[in-house]
Parts: structure tokens; sequence; C-alpha cells
């Protein structure tokens, strides 16, 4: 993980909820294509398993 | 085996509430849970008795007074003047005396202040100045306290024990006193071994904390067993600690109290104006015949500064070992000194084979080295017992059949060099890797796989000897040594071959299905699995987490919709938080019981290189990066069942028998704000822990 996104997550994650969520929605967007990428390669079928996604803050860009 | 357990008191049983699922987790492997039914353990009278009037006699020389004192947690900063002159000489320096763990000082932007900041522990004396760290004095006048917080004597009994420390303990006292001792012991210092530490247990015991006795007897265990020089030579840090856990008797607490003393005034001889006060002070610490000990290690100290920095060429033997000290190599890693302390050695022996005789004959040599390990002054016998170790990849004295424990004594010291030398007369005219393998026999199996890992030359030959002791399974090996076998000798189908034979069942099992399963049989790990998804067992679920990162190395369909189903189970329900637990990195499992698995597997932190993966790595985060993923998207709060807190940079939770810790910061060591364990947010989600899983151990 990158080192800026890491801190910058790690003083969201004690935050208040606004503030975590929007790290969520980093973490999602980091994590998501990296999962695909490792599940094809493990040969598992490339489809996430479907899960409610999450909303973002208002006016809170992703980065 | 020592039993001290009798009627709990109401404040030990608050104490046991805290710790109790987790050390009966612990102490599992090898001794089973004692009723949780124990009181402080105490000192006989006449050892307490000692070691207050030790305390008097300290305190009357200048030790501070920790009697009357309150127990402080968290940050303390103090301002002092900066000297006139050099103010870069207020940067703290790992060579300065007075240097400790958890205490940094550097001077202010204007360079006119000393500020130092102290984490930690510290005790708020009766005369209102400061021990920061437990360890450096620091006026009333030049402390801001507002970022610590009082702690009652009580409480401080509450801590989170080191699992290492905990599993040699288990062979020392009786389970219900381990939970005591190990809970008292670690809220003293997090990491014993240091021997610092026992003079933060000899002040704590003062203060008057709960289990006082206790923490002093802990802390003077690792004195007493790590003094000798050399305590292991080994490939790695994981074949030394699986070495030399072994049963030991308990530490002579006086004696370890006298010398930790000693070693006080010693230093303050160094760094105060009265050195001769301080050297008197030191001496005035120890009896008949520590006194002797001490007059000579103190002399040491004196004539060393006559020894030239290197040794010139032409040296003879003894300048040469005199001159010898420990530097950056990358192998053989040597342990050796107090308190554990990690050093590795000169690249150059300081002795051909040629003089090997010689330096036998130098075992016992009193005259200084050049080598100080931190707190002892090492003589030149002790550096030629080094050299010895570093020449043959172990310690010599695994050839003897001594406790490499054993408290380095005079006698021990002498014993053992008669012994090496009566060792060498017998067969030093035969090669030595063939007198190795013909005394082989008589090396026990823990041996056999130090000394197997450590020498390449007859590796094979003792793992055959293994797999001919092994052709069937030990009933008591545990688990740990054979993953060590395991590891030691992967490329040894001699002996891999016997244990592929054994049956999984009983104890082992574990560790055989894991070792199956990286030999790309994944069928003893799946029947294991399914067993333990309908276990009634109280500790199935804890078994079922450890098993996780094993399943999420070896992803299939059907193991995903396995855990995805326990993921998406009831949030109280332990084994939904089995796989939760189970994701956190190897590096931070604490279970004694599968300590072994991240030795056996590698490196095998489930995130490692996430944002970078190595080629052909990716698959090995398929279904950890999967797990992750809907976790993160699980908006359902933690319930109230579950514990949890932060700590350091640490956020641990707790939900029956499963422990889990996340690094909630990439500064290992550094604490968010303060090191008292803090509560956290009552709104957690799943996916937040999620967040802290992923980012902690990315």
């Amino acid at each position: 993980m990158p080192w800026d996104h890491q801190n910058d997550l790690q003083a969201n994650l004690t935050d208040d909820l606004a503030n975590r969520d929007t790290a969520l929605m980093r973490l999602d967007a980091l994590i998501a294509p990296l999962a695909r990428t490792a599940r094809k390669a493990a040969g598992l079928p490339p489809d996430l398993p479907a899960v409610e996604r999450i909303a973002a803050p208002a006016g809170e860009p992703l980065f | 085996m020592r039993a001290h357990q009798v009627i709990l008191g109401p404040v030990l049983a608050l104490m046991l509430t805290g710790v109790g699922s987790y050390t009966a987790a612990a102490i599992a492997a090898d001794v089973a849970p004692a009723a949780a039914v124990a009181t402080p353990w105490q000192f006989p009278p006449a050892t307490s008795q000692t070691l207050d009037g030790l305390m008097d006699q300290a305190v009357a020389l200048g030790l501070p007074e920790a009697r009357g004192a309150q127990v402080w947690r968290g940050t303390l900063i103090a301002t002092v003047p900066a000297p006139p002159g050099d103010v870069a000489k207020a940067n703290i320096d790992e060579n300065d005396p007075v240097f400790t763990e958890g205490i940094t000082r550097q001077p202010s932007a204007d360079g006119k202040l000393i500020v130092t900041t102290a984490r930690g522990t510290h005790l708020l004396l009766k005369d209102g100045s400061w021990l920061l760290a437990m360890t450096e004095p620091a006026a009333a006048a030049s402390v801001d306290a507002s970022r610590v917080t009082v702690v009652p004597v009580a409480p401080l009994v509450v801590g989170e024990p080191d699992p290492q420390w905990l599993e040699r303990l288990t062979r020392e006292f009786d389970p219900a006193a381990v939970m005591t001792l190990s809970a008292c012991m670690a809220t003293v210092a997090q990491l014993p071994g240091k021997p610092e530490i026992l003079l933060d247990a000899c002040h704590a015991r003062r203060a008057g904390v709960l289990n006082g006795d206790a923490c002093v007897q802990l802390a003077a265990w690792p004195w007493s067993a790590c003094e000798a020089p050399i305590c292991l030579a080994a490939a790695n840090q994981e074949t030394f600690a699986a070495a030399t856990i072994a049963p030991k008797p308990l530490a002579d607490a006086v004696r370890a109290v006298r010398v930790a003393l000693f070693a006080y005034f010693r230093e303050r001889a160094g760094t105060q104006p009265d050195a001769a006060r301080s050297t008197a002070a030191a001496l005035a610490m120890l009896d008949s015949p520590l006194r002797a000990w001490g007059e000579a290690q103190l002399a040491l100290d004196a004539s060393v500064g006559g020894l030239p920095a290197s040794a010139p060429e032409g040296a003879d033997l003894a300048l040469r070992l005199q001159c010898w000290t420990p530097a950056q190599n990358d192998a053989p890693l040597v342990q050796m000194g107090v308190g554990g302390q990690n050093v590795t050695p000169s690249p150059l022996l300081p002795f051909t084979d040629a003089e090997l005789p010689a330096l036998l004959a130098l075992l016992e040599d009193p005259r200084p080295s050049r080598w100080h390990d931190g707190v002892l002054r090492r003589t030149l016998g002790d550096n030629a017992w080094r050299a010895l170790g570093v020449k043959w990849a172990f310690d010599p004295r695994l050839l003897l059949a001594r406790d490499v424990n054993a408290a380095w004594t005079d006698a021990e010291r002498s014993a053992s060099a008669q012994a090496m030398r009566a060792w060498w007369t017998q067969h030093g005219a035969k090669p030595f890797g063939a007198t190795l393998l013909s005394q082989a026999a008589s090396l026990g199996d823990r041996t056999l796989l130090t000394i197997a890992s450590a020498r390449p030359t007859e590796k094979a030959a003792l793992c055959a000897l293994l797999a001919r002791r092994w052709q069937n399974p030990p009933a008591a090996l545990p688990p740990a040594l054979l993953a060590q076998a395991l590891r030691v000798g992967r490329d040894q189908s001699a002996l891999t071959g016997v244990i592929a034979t054994w049956p999984l069942t009983g104890h082992l099992r574990p560790v055989l299905a894991a070792w199956h399963q990286i030999q790309g049989d994944s069928a003893p790990i799946d029947a294991l699995w399914a067993e333990l998804l309908t276990s009634t067992d109280a500790a199935a679920p804890r078994r079922l987490a450890a098993l996780v990162p094993i399943l999420m190395e070896h992803p299939s369909a059907a193991r995903e919709q396995q855990v995805l189903t326990l993921l998406r189970g009831p949030l109280d329900a332990p084994r939904t938080w089995a796989v939760l637990a189970g994701l956190q990195s190897w590096r931070e499992w604490d279970d004694p019981d599968y300590e072994w698995m991240g030795g056996l597997a590698g490196e095998s932190n489930p995130f490692d290189n996430v944002g970078i993966p190595e080629p052909g790595a990716e698959m090995r985060f398929a279904l950890s990066l999967t797990l992750i993923y809907v976790a993160l998207h699980d908006q359902r709060l933690l319930p109230a069942v579950i514990d949890r807190n932060m700590r350091w940079n640490m956020w641990r939770f707790r939900c029956g028998d499963l422990a889990l810790s996340v690094n909630a910061s990439d500064d290992e060591g550094e604490p968010l704000d303060s090191d008292a364990a803090m509560p956290l947010p009552a709104d957690l989600r799943v996916a937040d822990l999620a967040a802290v899983l992923l980012v902690g151990n990315a």
C-alpha cells in the first residue's frame, strides 16, 4: 500500500463515521482491482462477491 | 514445578477476567490450564527481607526512592536548560549510558532547552520528582504531565503477556500462577529479557504494586540465564528461540538484584562527578562471592583502556582475542550476552585452526576484552568461547551436554572450560565433522536440529539420524519442534519421508495437515476444517482461525464459499470472529499453539506486497483480498460482546477465546498518543475493522 494512502487512512480510521467512510471508499477503490487480478491468477471466478455499495459522504472526492 | 495456587482475591479475580481467556489459550500447548485460582506469588519472608534491606541500602546510596510513589502511564515531557556550549551533545545517543527504550531526547528549536519525551510507565516519587520510564530522574518543575494518567495499583497488573515469554514460564510455574505473573510482568515491561527491567521491577515492588514480588522474580529470570557469552550460535532467530526454551530453575532473585544494582551504580560512576562514591556504592551492593566478581568487572573497565582499538599486525592470540569485538556481518548469527542481545560477529575469526588448542587454554582467561555486551565487560576467556561458537556455528557447550542457559558463574565457566578441553583431548585429532556425527546419537532432538540448521555439511546425516528416531512420532513432541524439523529438513527426504507416514491425529495434527497442504495435498486440512466447523469444543473457533491463513494461501472456490459463509454469520459467534482473526498477519499471530505456522510456511502475511504484487504472487492474495473486500462493505456494528481497545499502535479485540491484534500504524513501536489502553468508538463496524486489518498489515 502506498505510504501516503496508509498515513491518510490511519488518521481517518479512528475518526468519525463520515471520515471513516471516506477511508473505506479509498480502500475499496484500491483493493477491488487487485482482488480481481488475484482471483484470476488463482483460477477463481473473476467476479467479486456481491456487496452493498458504500455511500459517499457528500462532496467528498475519492482521491 | 512450584505451586502457589490458593484462593483468588477479588482484585485478582477482576484481573483474570481481563486476561484469562488469552492466557488460557497461550499456555494450552504444554500445560493444561488450571482453574483460575491463584494468589499473588510471594517470595519467602527471608528473601523478601533481604531484598528490602538491599533496596534500603541502595536508596541510602543514591537510588531514587520508589516507596510511596504513584504509578503513572503515558507520555511525559521533561524540559531542562541545555548545557552551555555544544547543543548537539544533547541528542540522545545509543551509546549514552542512560539511553533507555521509551525515552527520546532532543534540543528545542532554539537550542536553549533539552526536551526529553518518555513513554511508558513512570513513577511520581514522594518528593514530587519523577522517575521517567521508571529509569531517569526528572525534577518536578521540568515535567509536563498533561499527557499522562495516574494508574491505580490494581489495574497495573492487567496486561497482555508476551507469548514466547509465557511459554517459557509455563515450564517453571504452575499455570495459575503464570496467569497472574505474566500479566503483571508484561505491564512493567512489554518485552522481558532486558536487564534494566529488573530495576524497574524492583521500583514497582517498592512502590507497592500488586504482585511486586512476581515482577522481580520474573525480571530476574533472564539475568541469570543469559550471562553466558554465547547462548547459541544459530542460523536464525527462530531456531534460537526454539532451542533455548528449556526447563530452568528459578533464578536467584537476590543475586540478580545485587548485580542489577551493581550495574546501576557502575553506570553512574561513568557519568556522574562522584565516580568514587558510585563505585563504592556499586561494590556495596555485592556480597561474597559476588564481591570478587564485581571488583573484577571494575578492574576490567579500568584496564581495558590500555588495549589497542584493534589488534596490531603480528599480535599474539591473547591480544587478538582481547581486541575482537562483534561487528556487522551476515552469518552466522550468534546470540550472546545479557538480555538476549543480538550481535553479529566479526567476519574474521581471531584464530587459526592451528591455534585452536591454544585458544582452549584461554577459555577461563580473566583478562579484559574490548567486548562489552551492554551490561557486562567480557573477559578474554568469554571472547574465546564466542570465537569457538562462531567457528563451529553453534554453541560448543551443546557438545558437552551442559545447560547452555546455566548461570555463567566462575564455577560454571571453569567446569565448562575443563569439559571442553577434555572433549578436545579425546576428539581433537579427528576431523570435526566426523566427530560431531559420532556423538550425535547422544544429543537431544532439539540440539540435533539446531546443529543441522547451522552446519550444512552434517545436515543430511543429522536429519537421517532424526528420521531413525522418529520412525514413530514421539508422544511429547512439541508442534513447534516438528515445524522446525520440517523447515530445517525440507530438502531432506529421509526425514520428511518418515514424517509423511505419521498419522494425522493428536496434538500434531494441525502442523502435519498444514505441511501436507504445503506439499500439495489439501485433503488433511479440509478434513480438519470440516471437523472443527461442527465441533462443540470451546477451542474449535480458535483452531479454525489458525487454519484460515493456510486456506488463504491455497484458495479454491469451495474454500471461498466456506469462509464467506462463516464471515457472514452472526457477529457474536466466535466462528464468525475466527475468519477475521485468521486474516490478521501471521506476524501478529500471538497464539503459541500455532506460532509454528509462520515459520513453516515462510513469510505468510496474507497482505504482503498488496500494493506491488510480485509476479506470480497474486494468487496468494485471492481469498484474503476477497474476504477483506467483502468485510470492507459490511456495515454491521461490532456487538458489545466484542472487547475492543487501542493500546500503543494496536487495536485489540477479543471475542471469547479469540484475540485479534492489528497494527493501526505503520510506525511500529510508537504509540499514537498514549500507551494506555483507550476505548475505541462505540460505532465501529466490521468494515472499520477490515480497513484496519488491511492498512495495518499492508
